[in-house]
């Protein structure tokens, strides 16, 4: 897990309540789901201010199983830092 | 709470009860460790007097341990 | 101002642990004249000068050796770079209140810390906040990844007793009371958690 606190290119969901941030560090670790409790990047407005930050290869999987436990993701977002810069991209899932 | 590469000096300052080990592996080694050591790491003084670093670092360890107590 | 160490006569390492006791307390403004008599220990004060990005000068008066000491101006090899924060970690949890949060709020903020490379010197785990440091914890990536970066984690040995946990310590090295307090009190920002 080490590899993904210092990983520069990830994805991150962020949601809509800290409620559903909490229920889907809950979900993603009964999953056994390589993650971790982020706080949401300045760049991006959400209604929430933590994010969950996981490896780019999980993310549609993991966007599912959370779907399937009612923990709603409000955005998917693919980070490249770059020095001290966040490039980002939000994802539309389908 | 130690580990090899860290320098005799550093060791003895955070942890002084540490010098009394070194006082005995000083009577092994036959040559005074903190002073001709003091700015090598552990490794290096195990290598250099053929001591088993091991045995060395636990020795250090323990008396960490048993110094504290009576640190605070 | 002048600080004399007078070490003549002690025996290895008091010399250097005393000298550097001296260095820990300036701010650049002190001239530290540490006096000895023996060429061990004159060697290892000369080291720890040179370690610490002093420059010195050594005078020898009746078979006694007075080395002064000043610290370099400007880009010396023992100046630290960065800001020099020190963080103080209280509890398990980030703040009070529910558990659930105080939990989670502590996994943000330390991964906000690994985010900030240079800048933290020293993190202090005291009371249940040792729990983070120890087997179980759910932040020990965290604190291992800061401890890469150069990051000295630190935490209470009394309270690691106390919880019975000394056995459990999984990252960083213990500390006591008197240490913590000298590294709050002299790092340039100190946070309480």
């Amino acid at each position: 897990m080490s590899n993904l606190i210092k990983a520069e290119k990830y994805a991150l969901f962020t949601f809509n309540t800290t409620s559903h941030a909490l229920k889907a560090e809950k979900v993603l670790k009964a999953l056994g789901a390589e993650f971790l409790i982020v706080p949401t990047l300045r760049e991006i407005s959400s209604s929430c201010g933590l994010s969950v930050k996981l490896s780019w290869e999980n993310i549609e999987k993991y966007y599912n199983d959370l779907l399937e436990n009612k923990v709603p993701v409000e955005g998917v977002f693919r980070v490249e830092k770059e020095g001290k810069k966040n490039n980002i991209t939000k994802i539309e899932m389908a | 709470m130690l580990n090899k590469e860290m320098l005799v000096v550093d060791v003895v300052e955070k942890f002084p009860c540490t010098e009394e080990v070194f006082k005995k592996y000083e009577e092994k080694a036959g040559n005074c460790i903190m002073c001709s050591h003091l700015f090598n790491t552990l490794e290096a003084v195990s290598r250099d007097y053929g001591l088993d670093l091991e045995q060395f670092m636990q020795d250090l360890e323990q008396s960490i341990k048993k110094g504290e107590r009576v640190i605070f | 101002m002048e600080r004399i160490v007078d070490a003549r006569g002690l025996s290895c390492p008091q010399p250097v642990i005393l000298t550097k006791k001296v260095m820990d307390e300036d701010d650049g403004s002190l001239e530290i004249i540490t006096i000895v008599n023996q060429q061990a220990a004159l060697e290892n004060v000369s080291k720890l000068a040179a370690n610490q990005g002093y420059q010195y000068e050594v005078e020898e008066k009746d078979g006694d050796f007075y080395i002064r000491m000043k610290k370099a101006q400007g880009e010396g090899t023992g100046v630290k770079e960065g800001k020099n924060i020190a963080v103080l970690v209280k509890s398990r949890l980030f703040g009070e209140g529910e558990e659930e949060l105080g939990g989670i709020l502590m996994k943000s903020f330390l991964y906000t810390l690994t985010e900030m490379k240079g800048d933290i010197k020293h993190i202090i785990f005291m009371n249940s906040g040792v729990f983070l440091t120890c087997a179980g914890s759910p932040v020990l990536e965290h604190l291992k990844a800061l401890a890469e970066e150069g990051v000295e984690i630190l935490s209470c040995g009394t309270c690691l007793d106390f919880y019975n946990l000394k056995d459990k310590l999984e990252v960083g090295s213990i500390t006591n009371m008197y240490a913590a307090v000298e590294i709050l009190t002299s790092a340039e920002k100190s946070l309480t958690i």
